[in-house]
């Protein structure tokens, strides 16, 4: 009975505050759960919101259950009313929870009981109970009226279920004499103390807790599938470089999953896009996947991507245009490695034509030749090195006899490009004569057939030079043989501190002054001031020797050639066409210093000897070259050995008695030293060209030669000895000339000379 | 600087210089501009070295990050490849060098 009662009390307890009743269970765990059995059905507070009730309907109603069963338990009420029935019947059902109910019930209000499980079971048993009753209670609540008129009478059995024991604690007996005798009672009496300090003491208090437990309600939502793409960036010490400047444009690579979602051409964008602006791209740990990835997709996808991204602009090549520079001379030196190898004095690598030179002498090596189609067939007249750079040549191309005039050609050519020019400018005239400039060494000046000079600046490649002396009045009427940049001391503020001296078949050498917004890179124009016309030639060339007097049409003769004095700059030499050497000054404009005579023919160059002083070199059309000495008016010696006209000639930089000069059909080198009547190397052309001009290179044992069908070629000396000194070729000097008998005539001091100069071998 | 014509010339020249087998120029997304390969050819070598290209970008910028990669040269056997990329494009000689 009690139990039932209990049972039943619970059941209403449990409905209503079912969990206050497991809450003071648990909150005083020591005491036996007073079951306070509150008829008052404990309603929820409610929740208004909104002006809106929206206290969470409870599954079961409590009034309606409790009204259902108090009445089917007071009234017993065989009320055939199949709620009781089912009451009942669900009685004994109350502790056998079935398993079903506990779901719903749980649902209920028992999710905060979750902690005390002992008590619980009945509690929830009962609430199940009570909901399902109450279910059925509703259920059935409807289906009553229609069925009123057929009351059964059902039978109702009460039994008694077992009883449940909550909280047992079950008191001991002790025996007196029980060793613990004295402990025990002392137990009992602090306890029964503590039971007494407790009603109004401080440390203890009674409370008791209440939680609420709202409904709960589960509910299901379905949601799209998250997509989650993973991004990385990596950041290297270039793109961290890059940001500081503020130059970053990194962009986060999508890493993604090869997901379905994904567009395959999208993907295939972003990784080209990724790839390509190579570092400030971060890869990450991908790098290899994508790398692989675009060697798969590229070929394929390459006409994909380039639709998708942007329609590709046309090739400019501009844009490459440094590339291609520098990819030309790469493949030049690929090839020419070895040329060029031996060109700067390098080992070259053993390759795989070596080649035994045994020669012990001398030996010339053609390296290779600059020429290229735009040079084709044209006469190298003139080649003048760069100061500042002394792997650019300048050539210049032209005829040297009037009845062959072409437009003209100057070419920059360097040591790593040898198939094509790095400059060139055409020019009306046939080019006479080159020169680089000291002071400002991209300028080049260029002498032609028209008499005209020209300064081009090198740095730009287009034709229209600098400054030219088209309208100058002091401008020559016949070609320019030879061009050479002086520094002189500054006359004014302004002035250059250098002038182009310039010597030409009218007679003059004239001294050239670039003056007037003189800056490296632009000039505005070029003051001609013809200063003093440094040497009127000829005029009253009243020599001994050299009659030039014998026209008194011309009173002027055509120079050829001059040579600056390298120790004196204002001492100079200058070749006529009479064949006559002439030594000025550039303070004495009307009178020669000195007249040297003992050519034949004119006078094509002159060269003072680097190293020695006082000792120059003349080549003329008489087939020879003669080597003088300041002092004496008849050459030391006289170089002959072809019969040819010796072009050029020029002294060895390093060695005082080494020269190369160049005939017409061959290239030829001579040491003094070693033999004055024939050169000790000989480069013979072939039948298509001539030499016409020479130079040794300034910075390697090499001599180029300027051929006359557009090519310079480019000798390597080989097994040079060792350089000798000035004295020695003072001394030879002295040898020969103490050989030579003095003053003889004409003839056959020619002759001597024409004996000496030939020698001259043409391997510079 | 220098006109698309005088670039034109050189390529030109480049392509007709001595040992020179081929010359690609692709841009920075691979598609071959200008070739004078087989397409075939053209697309594989495309491929490959503009990778190449990245991974040598990268380690000389890792390396330095003021540098940047001018060339790149691969010698093997029987011919070299160089490599000169520029900002946005990539230029490919393929060359047998004499002195091999």
């Amino acid at each position: 009975m009690t139990s039932t009662l209990r049972s039943a009390a619970s059941v209403r307890t449990g409905v209503s505050g079912g969990g206050r009743s497991a809450g003071q269970v648990s909150g005083a765990a020591r005491k036996t759960a007073p079951v306070v059995a509150t008829r008052s059905v404990r309603t929820l507070p409610k929740l208004i919101e909104n002006n809106q009730d929206v206290t969470p309907k409870r599954l079961i109603d409590p009034e309606l259950f409790y009204n259902k069963v108090k009445d089917s338990f007071l009234t017993q009420d065989a009320s055939s009313t199949p709620s009781e029935a089912a009451y009942s019947s669900a009685q004994p059902q109350v502790f056998s929870a079935t398993k079903s109910m506990i779901g719903l019930s749980h649902g209920g209000a028992l999710n905060s009981h979750g902690t005390d499980a002992e008590s619980f079971p009945s509690e929830q048993e009962t609430d199940q109970l009570a909901q399902s009753i109450a279910i059925h209670g509703t259920e059935r609540e409807h289906s009553l009226i229609p069925l009123e008129d057929e009351i059964i009478q059902p039978l109702l059995t009460l039994t008694e279920t077992d009883t449940i024991f909550i909280l047992s604690l079950d008191s001991s007996i002790v025996a007196n004499d029980s060793k613990d005798l004295e402990l025990i009672k002392q137990e009992n009496e602090r306890y029964v103390e503590l039971c007494k300090s407790k009603q109004g003491s401080d440390v203890f208090n009674d409370r008791g807790m209440n939680t609420f437990n709202s409904s709960v309600k589960n509910k299901e939502v379905q949601c799209e599938r998250l997509i989650s793409q993973s991004r990385e960036a990596y950041a290297s010490t270039a793109d961290m470089y890059d940001s500081e400047r503020g130059q970053s444009n990194t962009n986060l690579v999508k890493s993604t999953q090869k997901t379905q979602t994904i567009d395959d051409g999208l993907m295939r964008v972003d990784q080209t896009r990724s790839s390509s602006s190579g570092v400030e791209k971060s890869h990450g740990t991908r790098l290899s996947d994508q790398s692989m990835d675009e060697t798969m997709r590229k070929p394929s996808a390459t006409n994909s991507t380039s639709d998708e991204t942007k329609v590709p602009e046309p090739f400019d090549s501009s844009k490459i245009a440094s590339c291609v520079f520098i990819m030309e001379r790469v493949l030049n030196l690929n090839t020419n490695q070895t040329k060029q190898a031996i060109y700067r004095g390098l080992t070259p690598l053993a390759g795989k034509d070596a080649k035994e030179v045994n020669f012990t002498g001398l030996a010339l090596d053609k390296l290779f030749a600059y020429s290229a189609e735009v040079t084709s067939n044209k006469n190298v007249s003139a080649l003048g090195w760069n100061r500042k750079n002394p792997d650019l040549l300048a050539a210049g191309y032209g005829p040297f006899e009037y009845n062959d005039q072409r437009d003209g050609l100057v070419c920059c050519w360097c040591l790593k490009n040898q198939e094509f020019p790095e400059r060139f400018f055409h020019t009306p005239a046939g080019v006479t004569a080159v020169a680089f400039s000291v002071k400002f060494p991209s300028l080049l000046a260029v002498g032609l057939f028209d008499g005209t000079v020209n300064v081009y600046d090198v740095q730009t490649n287009g034709d229209k030079p600098l400054l030219d002396t088209e309208e100058s009045l002091g401008k020559h009427t016949a070609p320019v043989w030879h061009l050479y940049w002086v520094e002189v001391e500054k006359g004014r503020d302004d002035d250059t501190g250098e002038v182009l001296m310039s010597i030409s078949t009218d007679g003059r050498v004239t001294q050239w002054l670039l003056r007037k917004g003189f800056e490296s890179n632009d000039y505005m124009k070029l003051k001609r001031i013809l200063s003093k016309q440094t040497v009127q030639k000829r005029e009253n060339g009243k020599d001994t020797k050299g009659s030039k007097s014998e026209n008194l049409l011309f009173r002027t003769s055509g120079g050829l050639c001059f040579d600056v004095c390298p120790d004196d700059k204002t001492i100079y030499l200058c070749g006529t066409e009479e064949g006559l050497i002439h030594r000025c000054s550039v303070s004495y404009n009307e009178q020669y210093l000195d007249t040297y005579s003992g050519h034949t023919g004119p006078v094509y160059r002159i060269a003072w000897c680097p190293l020695a002083k006082g000792v120059f070199l003349s080549s003329s059309a008489d087939w020879t070259v003669s080597l003088w000495t300041v002092d004496r008016f008849q050459p030391c010696i006289t170089f002959a050995s072809r019969k040819k006209p010796v072009f050029d000639i020029c002294w060895s930089p390093k060695s005082a008695t080494i020269f190369c000069c160049a005939n017409e059909e061959a290239v030829e080198v001579w040491d003094l030293s070693k033999n004055t009547l024939e050169p000790i190397n000989v480069i013979l052309a072939t039948q298509q060209y001539i030499f016409t001009s020479i130079t040794y290179a300034p910075n390697s044992e090499c001599v180029l030669a300027g051929t006359s069908n557009g090519s310079v070629m480019v000798y390597h000396i080989e097994n040079l000895p060792a350089p000798t000194s000035e004295s020695e070729l003072l001394d030879i000097i002295e040898q020969q000339t103490n050989n030579i008998p003095p003053l003889e005539d004409t003839s056959s001091s020619v002759a001597s000379h024409a004996a000496a100069k030939e020698p001259v071998v043409a391997n510079k | 600087m220098t006109s698309q014509n005088e670039v034109d010339d050189m390529i030109k020249r480049i392509q007709a210089s001595k040992g020179v087998q081929g010359l690609i120029i692709i841009d920075s997304d691979g598609i071959p501009i200008r070739t004078s390969m087989d397409n075939d050819t053209t697309l594989h070598y495309a491929a490959l070295i503009s990778q190449l290209t990245i991974h040598a970008k990268r380690v000389v910028r890792e390396l330095d990050s003021s540098q940047e990669l001018e060339q790149l040269r691969l010698r093997s056997h029987k011919h070299e490849i160089i490599v000169a990329p520029e900002s946005k494009y990539i230029m490919i000689v393929v060359q047998v060098p004499e002195a091999l």
